[in-house]
């Protein structure tokens, strides 16, 4: 189908250009010297890079993310597997309950979602002292990371026949906890992989939560970036390097779900898909 | 030796009562109660925490964007938002945005998810995976990048200007710069979620349509684009809702101004600018349960949708 | 000694279907006992209540002398046997065999030894380290065999375990499953819904339809002497025949044969014959006419058209061949080998 070919590629290259512009653009920026009027920047330089990375304020920034989006991945980690699982061996309405639940994040928008939290936090004088904490953003992003979890996940221990391999297990004399950890994990380890990686994207780049639970008193990289970006004594090119680095961060990132998800495609859909991929 | 009760792998779901026979009626209240907690047990966490915390936070929002200044119940806030011109225009320039995008989606993405479809198995495996860096690339970076490209002195800026002598004309802080701006993660997202509909077009089908003598166009019009309008109406919906909720690349792009403003952004200046007023945050409650409203609809009709298609997906078969 | 499996007045049921009804049954210490019966008729259900995955709603049952109806499974003397194998796909083949031995605590050179004597056993010793993935069918499910045998259980339980397999190797594996069971010695419940897997592997076959036990016997006494209706259609192929009950309260078929016939049938009969129990003459008998011979190797298929029906009949291939389509004989059934049951 050659005809065809050729407005396909056509096609997907131009989207490509387009996907690719923004990216270079910031490449440039961040390592231009001085850019005036013209199509590239006078000159080039790593300064930039080497400056913004050092500096304390940025590197705080960068931990705080780092440190959000870990204990985010381990929370939702530790609440979905053991729920999940227990929806495949015993109980089938919690996968049906969980499923709901995920789609609850596209109904509340996360600016939404964090004024709430905070709001009920506030209200009570037992969880006041937590009003404008950082744990609570860590609530905040489980609350609304999870589906990325719970996706990938549940498509592994599907496709791993846990069902089966629970009996065979329990059979054997293994109790739950026992092979949950030595059957069940193994084999859905693709899945618990590209779960955590997305969930640990999804946090580190979040904006709305961190922002509105805690001001600026616990400023992740994002809340940096909004900021540094609308000070307009700013410097641009610290701003770019920053943006810079979030983009090889997460484009890393997909490469790693690339080569563990192995082409198979990523559910997004969770009604939609099943149904077609026999 | 504990008494444990399991779902049976049976065509139908039961709960298997598991009661040891001969218990005296007063004792079987307390294992059904046993019961229950056996097979929900080790999802509570969840529970609480996913679905207890989205729940309680809207209806917590429910309950503030009612409240009046002692405490009782009051429909001022409602008045106030829709009274307020600012804010109505935001709502409908949020509406009249997130209805552009999720309709350029549709034309343009639903068209890009047939080719990368068409891709080989490791063309697709790499294309999905620089789609999920795009669909993720949002919030603060994504504004970054955009001025960096469009904003006055952006990089395709210079370029046009420099390479064609005159100036692109293109605001990256209209109405369209926005469009644009969201259009980069959002188009991803789409071609993402109809990516695996695609699958549902047997080759089989145009051969048909072949035999019969008709052309591509017959195929689309009578066959393709029938066959596979419920999964794109249905990305259009959840583009849409997901549209509406974007806070942070609005927020960064356009920060605290009041021109180009959405209902995101409003509720975000309610939030934060003290000089908002005196029932701002009842205010700001009202606007998230309006969003909230609006995005329960677009997926209560997103789930129609679903499994009305699915109905019918099944019956083909 | 007691009874190695013993289950009492076992019910269970889904919604408003009954998978067990008022079950009863006694297995003695290493035998090998087949359920036997079309899907839906209750085998599995039976199986898994004795594996102790899905509990049963009233009635008991026993592992040797220790009551068990409210025992978890992993707190059972069992080792399991899946149709689909459920290997571990994560471990090595010795890691699969010595699972049950791992979570049991038992360590060092004796589970070493006993999983080297279980791959003994299963006769693949020198493919401890390979994976599952990696290993054929059959080598799969003896695998898993090995994996059920390991904690030396008190009784075997195999879920229709050939049913995954190809026709080819199904028979081999069906022998060695007995041959090892043998060997071993250990009790063992065989659910299958194909009448000669039963047959060949069980050392009695307990026939099922509808939640019920309809007869447990030796295989050769259901096949020869089936005590029910369903048992005498379901097991072996057979002819049926539904004739009038003669006044006399004998069932006659021309001069085929007569039978008297059962206290319960009134007005109308089921007359079972089984095809090689059929004989065909030149002169005496009913008169019938041969359709057409099917060629099945070493035993041919003779079909004929007798006062109405079609009645089909195994003989030698050689005996066989002198029959030509069209070709007018005669048929008659020894008396003893003609099973009535009421209409």
């Amino acid at each position: 189908m050659t005809g065809r070919a050729v407005p396909r590629w056509t096609l997907l290259g131009l989207w490509g250009v387009f996907l690719a512009l923004p990216v270079v653009a910031t490449m440039l920026y961040s390592v231009a010297t001085v850019w005036r009027g013209q199509a590239l920047p006078d000159g080039f330089t790593l300064s930039w890079w080497t400056q913004t990375l050092r500096e304390p304020r940025v590197v705080e920034a960068l931990m705080r993310s780092t440190w959000l989006a870990a204990v985010t991945v381990l929370v939702v980690a530790a609440i979905v597997l053991p729920a999940l699982y227990w929806g495949y061996i015993r109980n089938p309405r919690i996968r049906v309950v969980m499923q709901l639940c995920a789609l609850l994040p596209f109904a509340l928008p996360f600016v939404v979602l964090a004024y709430g939290i905070k709001r009920l936090a506030g209200a009570s004088e037992l969880t006041q002292p937590w009003e404008a904490s950082p744990l609570l953003v860590v609530l905040g992003h489980v609350a609304l990371a999870f589906p990325f979890f719970l996706w990938p996940v549940d498509g592994a221990m599907a496709a791993a026949g846990v069902r089966q391999l629970s009996e065979a297990a329990e059979t054997s004399g293994a109790s739950p906890l026992s092979t949950l950890f030595r059957v069940v994990i193994p084999n859905i380890r693709t899945g618990i992989l590209t779960g955590a990686i997305l969930t640990f994207a999804t946090s580190f780049g979040e904006y709305s939560i961190a922002r509105v639970i805690t001001g600026s008193s616990f400023e992740t990289l994002p809340v940096w970036q909004v900021a540094a970006l609308q000070d307009t004594r700013g410097n641009p090119n610290g701003v770019a390097v920053m943006a810079m680095f979030t983009f090889l961060l997460l484009f890393v990132v997909s490469v790693l779900i690339a080569r563990t998800g192995r082409g198979e495609p990523l559910r997004l859909l969770p009604g939609i898909d099943h149904s077609n991929k026999r | 030796m504990t008494v444990t009760t399991r779902e049976a792998p049976g065509p139908v779901a039961c709960t298997g009562s598991g009661a040891p026979p001969g218990r005296p009626a007063p004792w079987r209240w307390l294992t059904s109660v046993r019961t229950v907690i056996a097979q929900w047990a080790p999802a509570i966490p969840f529970l609480v925490t996913a679905g207890g915390v989205l729940i309680a936070a809207g209806i917590w929002l429910i309950r503030t964007s009612f409240a009046g200044p002692d405490g009782g119940w009051t429909l001022q806030p409602w008045r106030d938002i829709f009274a307020q011109q600012i804010t109505r225009e935001a709502m409908v320039r949020s509406l009249g945005l997130s209805a552009t995008v999720a309709t350029v989606c549709l034309a343009v993405g639903s068209v890009l998810a047939y080719h990368v479809s068409g891709l080989a198995r490791r063309g697709r495996a790499t294309a999905q995976a620089l789609l999920n860096v795009a669909a993720n690339f949002g919030g603060a970076s994504l504004a970054i990048a955009m001025v960096s490209t469009l904003g006055a002195v952006g990089f395709v800026q210079l370029l046009v200007q420099d390479w064609f002598g005159h100036s692109l004309g293109f605001d990256l802080y209209s109405f369209w710069g926005l469009v644009v701006t969201y259009l980069y993660f959002i188009l991803p997202l789409y071609v993402l979620l109809v990516l695996p509909a695609m699958s549902v077009l047997r080759p089989e089908w145009w051969e048909a349509v072949q035999a019969a003598g008709g052309t591509r166009w017959h195929y689309w019009r009578r066959v393709g684009l029938p066959v596979l309008s419920p999964f794109l109406l249905s990305g259009w919906v959840l583009t849409f809702a997901w549209s509406l909720g974007q806070f942070s690349v609005p927020y960064a792009l356009l920060g605290e101004t009041t021109t180009t403003s959405l209902i995101t952004t409003r509720l975000g200046n309610f939030l934060f600018s003290a000089t908002g007023g005196t029932n701002r945050f009842e205010r700001a409650a009202a606007l998230a349960v309006l969003l909230m409203v609006i995005s329960a609809l677009a997926l209560v009709l997103y789930r129609l949708i679903a499994t009305r298609m699915l109905a019918r997906l099944e019956g083909a078969r | 000694m007691p009874s190695a499996v013993r289950i009492e007045s076992a019910t269970k049921t889904y919604g408003s279907t009954v998978a067990l009804d008022d079950v009863s049954l006694q297995i003695e210490p290493g035998q090998m006992v087949a359920l036997l019966g079309p899907s839906g008729c209750g085998k599995t259900s039976l199986l898994r209540a004795i594996a102790g995955l899905s509990p049963i709603d009233r009635g008991v049952i026993r592992i040797g002398d220790r009551d068990v109806t409210h025992v978890q499974a992993r707190q059972r003397p069992i080792g399991m046997v899946f149709q689909q194998y459920a290997l571990f796909p994560n471990m090595s083949v010795a890691e699969n065999i010595s699972f049950p031995l791992t979570i049991r605590r038992q360590r060092g050179p004796a589970r070493a030894k006993r999983v080297e004597e279980l791959l003994e056993l299963i006769g693949m010793p020198g493919l401890a380290d390979r994976y599952p993935n990696q290993l054929s069918g059959g080598q799969q499910q003896r695998v898993a065999l090995a994996r059920a045998l390991a904690p030396e259980p008190d009784v075997l339980l195999l879920d229709e375990p050939l049913a995954a397999l190809d026709a080819a190797i199904r028979s081999d594996l069906r022998d060695e499953i007995r041959r090892i069971q043998h060997r071993v010695g250990t009790t063992a419940v065989f659910v299958t819904h194909d009448q000669s897997e039963a047959m060949a592997v069980a050392d009695r076959v307990a026939v099922m339809d509808r939640g019920r036990i309809l007869e447990v016997a030796a295989p050769a006494e259901i096949y020869e002497r089936p005590a029910s209706r369903f048992a005498a259609t379901f097991v072996g192929s057979r002819n049926a025949l539904e004739l009038p009950v003669g006044p006399d309260r004998v069932v006659r078929w021309g001069e085929a044969f007569a039978v008297p016939a059962p206290d319960t049938a009134n007005g109308k009969a089921l007359a079972v014959f089984r095809p090689e129990d059929v004989c065909i003459t030149e002169q005496q008998g009913m008169a019938a006419t041969v359709d057409v011979v099917v060629f099945l190797g070493a035993v041919s298929r003779v079909y004929l058209t007798v006062d109405g029906h079609t009645v089909h009949v195994d003989l030698p291939s050689r005996t066989a061949a002198t029959f030509t389509p069209g070709q007018r004989v005669g048929v008659a059934v020894a008396p003893e080998n003609v099973r009535v049951f009421a209409s």
